[in-house]
């Protein structure tokens, strides 16, 4: 019972977190989420994941989005969906069934548990594992280094062939892809 | 010594590289003397080919390598040096230097003055090429470069103002049109020949043409009329004929020298240079004189009615080159190709006399000062021109005494022994070409009365003055020519008959006969007179002496224009927009169709393309779902 | 009804929800909440189907590895959604439609 009514919480706390208008509550929610789910893993057995999703999920992750939205700023406007309702529930509902008619037959009797610990599993049977998350890691810290590097004053000399001015007065809309494709081009340069 | 013979068609191409690469640097006169000198050397080796050939007549093949080599088709860069060619060679380079230098004076000033150089030397290339080739192949391009030649000279002025421009232009695409018509002939004569030969060269197909066929077999005839096709498409025959006259849109000096003296004469060269093949067929053979007999009446009659002066004399050409057909086709080699080259002579001496008469009228209509629209080729505004030029006059008068026939010029002979051949084998013949000896002599004295007796008939007349010594130096020359040139073969001497004889094996040395020439003399003296009773003792105005329905359809020069107009011109503009229509729906339009269909598959497609995140997301899921059906039904089979 | 029927009900009704969220929402921070309960719902899922087959430190490890990846995309995400309010002065996903064909 202590599961089921932790799940409840925990679906509970997800849709408040879809629901909310507010972002920085939203956020919130979702730590929640997290935490509840990382108790969740912990009741599975799953001790080690459970703290890492704890510590990183519910910790790292949430001081992240709060600092996203004080760089962003708030936003409270609840804009109307571009989907209709209708047809974002359907899909929702038909993939979940689906997948919840492909997982019903798990009665399959739990195999022995001669297992590895942990330790064992992470850092020798899947190194490898290992090894693309150190990289993955580097790969964000550079992409992140570069999404927010402050956009530079341009200084190259053949700039003024295309400073914005001499773009054509009678520009279609279409055409503004184009323009911030060649910004961010100069900002390479 | 007949190795030279590379050398005649070598110095023009020389010239005309020459002429391009440096023409834009150097100043006016050098180009066109460097032109002349060139076509002057090209005559020397021509000179030194003849004396090579006095002492060694049957001549030689010279080779320079293959050029084309496919199956059994064999095609060599040679030329043929014999009496024939060598008698070509010479009235080509030799009045063709001669228009050279003419042409320093008349196109001084002009904007394109190098350019006219440049095409002169380039059509003496073509025609020598034309003239010496050893196999039909090489002729042709000769052939075919004769007839670039004559288009760009004929379209030279192409941007004068006021729409004159645009006749030149469309003279110029007439005669092209015109002359490959006959080329069509030509080539297929060229087929048929490689088909039952088996070769191009002169020597296999017409050594053999006489042991392969018979007197009178279907091919004989199909190839020589074939070949007929060519020649009246160039030597301007019926029905081909009526490129020539508007040739004379181009510069009096190519038209001196291509559509009177040398180019035109390329089919009745073609002709004595296939007779074998022509003696084989007397069908072909009736229908060269048919043709030849029926365009010296037509055209001659068709000059009587003419008022431009440059128009008169290519009617005149017509005439005469009909006069040479009829002459091959009776198989009176040395008759047709003696009259050619004094034709040669006065013809182009009346070419560019008259050439000088429109640069006189011309420059007098400059300093009488401007008034109304006026052509200075239109013999009416002419007269009294005697005494302003009287170079011109005198020249003029040999010319035109020639081309009546009047004893002793040039033309007395070379017609008369004409005449002489068809008196004796076709005497209907006969008949046609005396009259149209009448006619020639009515309409040159016509022409003479209207230009240059009487009194100047307007300003431009009264205030002509003589050409410069560019211009007359040759006229002399030709002047002279023209009178003695029936030297060459004197009845009874035969010069020019002993000499071809060694390449036509015709030399039918017809006896001088009194009564065929005493009466086309008398004729031609009956023209004048007749001219002059109607245009020399009274003023010419804007009314001619003959008005009349008869001369009426002289002057429209028998509808003839106006009839390929309606059988051939309009019918096939009417098939052109018929097939432009069918290439603009269908063909044009499947394409355009399905292009439009693809806009449509596109601009539909389009707006799927929202570029809005959550859809994006729907169709992930779409797509999901799909595999997840698909996965699903997999498993429950 | 064990407690891997619960994780795996709710593994599902997790990824339900983010779906749904991914389809619905427009702020750019908020679509990224959406796939991080996403996620937690596929965290779940991997335990639970390693504690059913007998390998639950497998699963673990897996599961470790995402909850590495889903950090990163959630960091470089908010990253994107903080510049794209630079530029855009808006965190609307409709404003991001320059790809619009």
């Amino acid at each position: 019972m202590l599961q089921v009514s932790l799940l409840i919480a925990a679906v509970f706390c997800a849709i408040q977190a879809i629901r909310t208008p507010r972002l920085l509550v939203a956020a919130i929610w979702l730590a929640g989420v997290s935490a509840l789910v990382a108790v969740l893993l912990y009741l599975l057995g799953a001790h080690e994941v459970a703290v890492i999703e704890l510590s990183v999920g519910a910790g790292l992750v949430t001081v992240l989005f709060v600092f996203a939205i004080s760089l962003a700023g708030e936003e409270t406007t609840r804009l109307p969906a571009i989907i209709p309702r209708p047809l974002a529930i359907g899909l929702v509902a038909a993939s979940i069934l689906l997948l919840a008619w492909m997982l019903a037959p798990t009665d399959s009797p739990p195999a022995a548990a001669d297992e590895s610990s942990f330790t064992v599993v992470v850092w020798q049977e899947r190194s490898a594992d290992t090894l693309a998350q150190i990289v993955l890691i580097f790969a964000g810290v550079l992409g992140v280094l570069g999404i927010l590097a402050e956009e530079r004053p341009v200084e190259k000399p053949g700039v003024e062939a295309v400073q914005p001015g001499d773009a054509p007065a009678d520009k279609l809309p279409e055409q503004v892809g184009f323009e911030v494709e060649s910004s961010l081009e100069r900002e390479h340069a | 010594m007949f190795n030279l013979v590379p050398l005649v068609i070598a110095f023009p191409v020389a010239g005309v590289l020459l002429n391009l690469a440096f023409g834009t640097r150097i100043r006016e006169p050098i180009t066109g003397i460097i032109a002349s000198v060139i076509s002057g050397l090209a005559f020397a080796v021509s000179v030194l080919l003849l004396l090579a050939l006095i002492s060694q007549p049957e001549g030689a093949i010279v080779s320079l390598g293959e050029w084309i080599q496919v199956g059994g088709l064999s095609i060599s860069w040679s030329f043929r040096v014999d009496t024939l060619s060598v008698a070509m060679m010479l009235v080509v380079t030799g009045v063709g230097t001669l228009i050279h230098i003419y042409s320093i004076g008349y196109m001084h000033g002009d904007a394109r003055f190098t350019r006219f150089f440049v095409y002169l030397n380039l059509f003496l290339a073509a025609m020598l090429l034309l003239v010496s080739a050893d196999n039909f192949l090489l002729l042709f391009v000769g052939w075919e470069g004769v007839g670039l030649c004559s288009y760009l000279l004929i379209g030279f002025w192409f941007d004068k103002p006021g729409g004159e421009g645009w006749r030149n232009s469309s003279a110029a695409r007439k005669a092209f049109l015109a002359n490959r018509v006959g080329d069509a002939g030509l080539l297929l004569a060229m087929f048929a020949m490689f088909w039952v030969f088996g070769s191009l060269n002169f020597a296999d197909v017409l050594g053999q043409a006489e042991e392969t066929l018979a007197v009178g077999a279907p091919l004989a005839t199909l190839i020589s009329l074939l070949l007929l096709l060519g020649v009246t498409g160039k030597s301007a025959q019926i029905p081909l004929f009526v490129w020539l006259p508007d040739a004379m849109a181009g510069p009096t000096p190519a038209s001196a020298l291509i559509h009177a003296a040398t180019m035109v004469t390329a089919g009745v060269y073609l002709i004595a240079r296939t007779g074998v093949l022509f003696a084989l067929s007397p069908v072909a053979q009736g229908m060269v004189v048919l043709v030849g007999t029926c365009t010296a009446l037509l055209a001659a009659s068709i000059a009587v009615g003419q008022n431009d002066i440059k128009r008169v004399l290519a009617y005149s050409t017509i005439s005469q080159l009909g006069f040479m057909v009829a002459a091959v086709g009776m198989g009176a080699y040395t008759a047709g190709l003696f009259h050619l080259v004094t034709h040669a002579f006065f013809k182009a001496l009346l070419f560019m006399a008259a050439g000088s008469v429109i640069h006189g009228v011309a420059h007098g209509f400059g300093h009488a000062g401007r008034g109304e629209a006026f052509d200075p080729q239109d013999m009416r505004v002419m007269g009294g021109l005697r005494s302003k030029m009287p170079v011109t006059f005198w020249t003029y008068i040999a010319g035109a005494l020639a081309l009546a026939g009047l004893p002793p010029l040039a033309g007395f002979f070379s017609k008369d022994e004409i005449l002489l051949v068809a008196f004796e084998h076709y005497p209907l013949a006969y008949v046609a070409l005396t009259a149209a000896a009448f006619l020639t002599a009515f309409y040159i004295a016509r022409q003479m009365l209207m230009v240059f007796f009487g009194k100047g008939r307007t300003q431009a007349a009264a205030h002509a003055v003589e050409s410069g010594r560019y211009m007359l130096i040759p006229l002399i020359i030709l002047a002279g020519l023209s009178v003695i040139g029936g030297a060459l073969n004197l009845p009874g001497v035969h010069t020019l008959g002993g000499w071809l004889e060694h390449t036509t094996h015709e030399a039918e040395a017809g006896a001088f006969n009194a009564g065929v020439a005493g009466v086309s003399t008398a004729l031609a003296l009956l023209g004048f007179g007749l001219a002059y009773m109607l245009y020399g003792r009274r003023p010419v105005g804007e009314r001619d002496p003959l008005e009349g329905a008869l001369f009426n359809a002289l002057r429209n020069k028998w509808w003839v224009d106006e009839l390929y107009d309606r059988i051939v011109v309009r019918p096939y503009n009417c098939l052109s927009r018929l097939a432009a229509g069918f290439d603009r729906t269908v063909i044009d339009g499947a394409g355009l169709r399905l292009a439009r269909l693809m806009i449509w598959l596109g601009e539909t497609a389009r707006i799927t393309q929202t570029g809005q995140l959550n859809w994006n997301v729907a169709g992930i899921v779409g797509g999901l779902l799909i595999v997840l059906i698909i996965v699903v039904l997999g498993r429950g089979a | 009804m064990t407690p891997l029927h619960v994780a795996a009900t709710g593994a599902l009704v997790l990824l339900g929800i983010g779906l749904y969220g991914l389809l619905a929402l427009r702020n750019l921070i908020k679509v990224i909440i959406a796939l991080q309960i996403m996620v937690k719902g596929v965290v779940l899922a991997l335990v639970a189907a390693g504690s059913i087959s007998g390998q639950i430190n497998l699963g673990q490890s897996l599961a470790v590895t995402l909850i590495v990846a889903d950090t990163i995309v959630a960091v470089v995400g908010l990253a994107l959604a903080v510049q794209v309010r630079r530029r855009f002065g808006s965190l609307d996903v409709q404003e991001l439609s320059t790809l619009r064909g």
